[in-house]
Formats: C-alpha cells, structure tokens, sequence
C-alpha cells in the first residue's frame, strides 16, 4: 500500500525536488538540515499531508548528502557530523580522486538507509546503479572490499540513531571502530576508502532511523526530525502510535516514499557526482571568498546579529592555531554539539538525586555505562603506560 | 613552535580560570531546587585548568629539553594569512556600513583582480553575479534577512531591488 502512494508519479516529482533542494541545502555551510526544512515547511502549507511530508523528509536526506559532498570537496563540514568525513574524504579529494571519495560517501549513504528500511519491515533490493563512469565502478568496487566496515558503520549509525543525539556521535563512533580495526591504520587521514565509507554509512543510518522514534512515538532523535514533526503538527498529524492505526495510507505513504527517495537521491547524486567534483578545479582565489561569504551567511543567520560573524573570524584564527598544535578536532566537535545537552541532562540527573553525585552510579543501566565511559576514558593513557613498561622489561630482560 | 605550544595552553588555562572564577561568583554547590548557575562552569573550568596545567607542563619539559623546535609559521606564510585575514575583517567592517551583499561585490572583486589576477572582465562578471544570485536565494526565496548596514538599505532600494 505503501508503495502504491510512493510511486505516484506526482510523489516521485516531489521527491526528486526535496531531495535537489536538500543538497543545495546540505552543501551550503551554515545553513543545515534543520534550518532549511523549517524554512521550507511554508512551501507545504498547500500540499496534501502525504506529499509535504514527502518534501521535507526528501529535503532532509539531500542535506545528509549535501554535507557530505562539501566536507569532502572542502574540508569543511556542511553538518556537524560530516566531520568524520573530513578526515580521510579531504585527503582523498586534493589527492585528485575527489570523484571516487564523492560516489564512496554516497554508497555508503546509501548503503546506510537501505538497511534503516529493511528495519522499518520492507523488502530489499540489492543496490544495482547503471555504471557509465570509471568513478563508479572503482566506488562499488571498494564497497565490496570494505564491506564489513559498510555493514558496521550503517549498524552503529542505526543503533545511535534510534537514540537521542543523533548522526555525529554515530559517525564519529564508526570512523574509531573502522580505524582501530582496520589493516591498513597510517593510512587513515591521508584518504583511506573506509575512512569515508564508515563516518557516512554511519550517519546517513543515524539520519535515517531517527525517523523512527519520530514517527513511532514522537520523540525527535535529532533537530531536524524536531522540524520536521513540528510540520506534522501543524498539518493535523500527531505523531505515535496512533498515527499508525488512524493514517495508515499516510505512514506507509510517507515510508514507502522514504525508500523510493533512497534510490532516487543515489542516482541524482551519482549523476551529478563529477559535476560536483569539477568544482575543485576552480581557481582558489575565487573560490575561498565565496566559502568565506556564504559562511558568514551561515554565522549572521542563526541569530540575525553581526557579532556572531566576527566570532567566526575570532575562532577562525583560534582553530587555525589549534590544527597547527595539533590539538584533535573531533572531541572539540562533540563538545560543541552535545555540550548544552549534557549540561541540562547533568542537572536532570542531579536534581533526581536531589544532589547526591552516587546518582550517576546507583541505577543499573547507569552503573555499567558510567563505568565504560570511565574506563574508555583512562584506556588511551592506561595502554601507553603499559607499553612504557613492556619496553623496559625489555631492555631490562636482555 | 613550542613556544606557541606554550602560549596556547597558557591561553586555554586563562578561559578555564575565567570559567572557574565565574563559577564560584555565580555559586556552585547546591541551589534551591538544583545545582546553582555556578555549578556547570566551575567544574568544567576545574577540568580545564587541569588539563591545560598537563599539557603546559609537558610543554616546558619539551622546551628545555629540545628547544624551540620548528618555528610556527614558516617563511611567508604569515604575508599570505593577513593577505586572507585582513580584507576579511576588512570586508565585515564594510558590512556594517553598505550591508553583506554589497560588500560581497568588493570583496570578491578585490580577491579575484590581486589575489588571483585575473582580466577584468572576469573579475566584474563574478563579483556581480555570485553576490546576485546568493541575494536571490538566500533573501527572496529562503527569506533569511541579512546585514543590510547603515546605508544598505537604502542603496540596495536604489538599484530597486
């Protein structure tokens, strides 16, 4: 039934606009997933419920691979948890094989969102793309070599999905698990396949399975599936279990699309692939002052003030000193997005215990994951001590 | 190279103090119905200034040991950074006074004609267009209002836009 809504050819068309829209969207730095589905919601206003929602899911998935693409071209994420793929995508791309690094991100995606729906209860079909172009076949080609980090990184974008938080602790946990299992570890960071393939497996599984909670029991698992079930609201639609027994043409209409749009968004984005890759080759000094204007649109937009636009030089110039000391990027970036959650969850947490700190250890799903934080957290410092002293029973041995 | 190393994480020790001070003025123990507003910063700066004392102290063993280490910035690095950073600042200056947009045009014009040198026609064409075309979508069709300056507004209405 579901399909039957999805393949209309009206749904198809607006899928295919959501979903140019999102990528326009994702690729632009500053303005995300979040911001340009609550823009567009108005545009919905004259649609039926099916198909607005249709619109806005599509224009969410495009962003997803919209910030791949400008991570990888430009070594800026378009997203927050495009990060990860500016580790080994970036590398990748100045070392002239940003197509390949382009059509890796995408599969992976793709990859990632095919098995979200296999989840939601629907039939698979293997990922068959027409390959006309060298790009592409090399990208499947790595795919099948890498299979097993494709697998992990969508099932751990899945699983962190699902909870709150959503696609950049999922990314940045599947770029760790690829690296620390992968054979070939120096060659992370100077553009290896699964570095890429990992991080957006991860969080295109992520982006998608936070639908779940969404549409299941309206909980958001991310801000822009918060946008996205406030324009449910406002079209009469409450999310949770309701939804399923009284819209059901709607639910399954909005899924069925979901994975017709998964398709669709490959075969765009492949398409357009070499295009986006061409990019590159234009001159640097045009290039830089348009990323630097359409950033500072980026930094004015979000709270409409000039300063917020100063601070991004202030922290420009910071940043630039941190990447010289080699100050690690990845935690600063989980600081920022997951800092203010963090702070009000402490507090939460802190008034139920009514301020004993043991609130932390007491419950029982607390104590296990408390105790695997901390551990995780001594692990780095705990094995470097060890090799420390293996190294002298060593030489103090011999 | 190291001597920056210090002064950053001499630097980074000044934001944990500030966090930390600003901590205790605003309290940090237990408040009415939850923790006082202190009480995230302080330990936040607490942790920071722990960590900033590690790496400061690192810092300075490696300096005595080894020495200054590889300068910073090499040779002419720092000509082509302010070359970047300076109309950059110069151009937000620049906001304030004509709107974003506008400044745009000149902006890029001043990158692409002695940045990148390139004929003039090129430079008319893409500091024109680029500020155009981001207007239109950003301004009318994603309706996001943006620095329009003291005088923008008013220049911007000249042009009948």
């Amino acid at each position: 039934m579901g399909l039957q809504v999805a393949l209309q050819p009206y749904n198809i068309m607006i899928a295919c606009i959501g979903l140019v829209l999102g990528i326009v969207i994702g690729v632009l730095p500053g303005l995300g997933g979040a911001n340009g589905v609550a823009i567009l919601i108005p545009i919905t206003f004259t649609m039926n419920p099916i198909s607005a929602v249709i619109l806005l899911a599509c224009i969410y998935w495009g962003a997803l691979y919209g910030g791949g693409i400008c991570s990888i071209l430009f070594n800026i994420p378009g997203e927050p948890w495009a990060v990860a793929a500016t580790f080994d995508g970036y590398p990748m791309a100045k070392a002239g094989r940003a197509g390949k690094a382009l059509v890796l991100s995408f599969l992976g995606h793709g990859v990632g969102e095919i098995f979200l729906t296999v989840e939601e209860g629907l039939k698979m079909e293997g990922v068959k793309a027409k390959v006309t172009f060298k790009d592409i076949l090399e990208g499947l080609k790595e795919l099948v070599i890498h299979a097993k980090v494709l697998v992990l990184g969508s099932l751990i974008g899945c699983w962190l999905g699902i909870q709150p938080g959503g696609a950049t602790p999922a990314s940045f946990k599947a770029y760790g698990f690829a690296k620390s299992s992968a054979k070939d570890k120096d060659q992370y960071g100077k553009g290896a396949s699964s570095g890429i393939i990992a991080p957006e497996a991860a969080g295109h599984g992520a982006g998608t399975s936070a639908t779940l909670p969404m549409i299941t029991l309206g909980i958001p698992g991310s801000p822009t599936m918060a946008v996205i079930m406030g324009g449910l609201l406002i079209m009469g639609l409450q999310p949770g279990p309701m939804l399923f027994k009284e819209h059901p043409d709607f639910v399954w209409g909005l899924i069925g699309s979901i994975w017709v749009a998964h398709f669709l968004g490959l075969i765009i984005v492949m398409a357009f692939a070499p295009f986006f890759a061409a990019i590159l080759r234009i001159k640097f000094s045009v290039l830089m002052p348009i990323i630097i204007y359409v950033c500072a649109i980026g930094a004015f937009a979000v709270n409409n003030r000039m300063i917020d636009i100063y601070y991004l030089l202030i922290f420009g110039v910071i940043g630039y000193l941190f990447k010289k000391l080699d100050y690690p990027i990845a935690p600063m970036v989980l600081a920022l997005v997951l800092g203010s959650m963090a702070e009000s969850t402490v507090r939460q947490a802190l008034i139920m215990g009514r301020g004993n700190p043991l609130i932390f250890f007491r419950p029982s799903i607390a104590l296990p994951l408390m105790l695997l934080a901390i551990l995780l957290f001594v692990w780095p410092s705990i094995s470097a001590w060890r090799k420390k002293i293996a190294a002298k029973q060593k030489t103090g041995g011999s | 190279m190291r001597r920056a190393d210090i002064i950053v994480a001499l630097g980074m020790m000044l934001v944990g103090i500030i966090a930390l001070g600003d901590g205790i003025r605003l309290g940090f123990g237990w408040g009415m119905s939850g923790p006082m507003a202190g009480f995230f910063p302080f330990y936040m700066g607490l942790g920071i200034l722990i960590c900033t004392i590690f790496i400061v102290v690192k810092a300075i063993e490696v300096y005595r040991k080894d020495g200054p280490g590889k300068t910073l910035i090499q040779e002419g690095g720092l000509t082509q950074i302010l070359w970047i950073l300076i109309p950059a600042i110069g151009v937000f200056l620049l906001t304030e006074l004509i709107g974003l947009h506008l400044a745009a045009v000149f902006y890029l014009a001043f990158n692409i004609r002695v940045l990148g040198k390139m004929s003039w026609a090129k430079v008319i064409l893409l500091s024109v267009l680029v500020p155009l075309s981001v207007y239109i979508i950003f301004d009318k069709m994603f309706l996001i209002p943006l620095p329009e300056g003291l005088w923008g507004g008013s220049v911007l209405s000249l042009l009948s836009f």
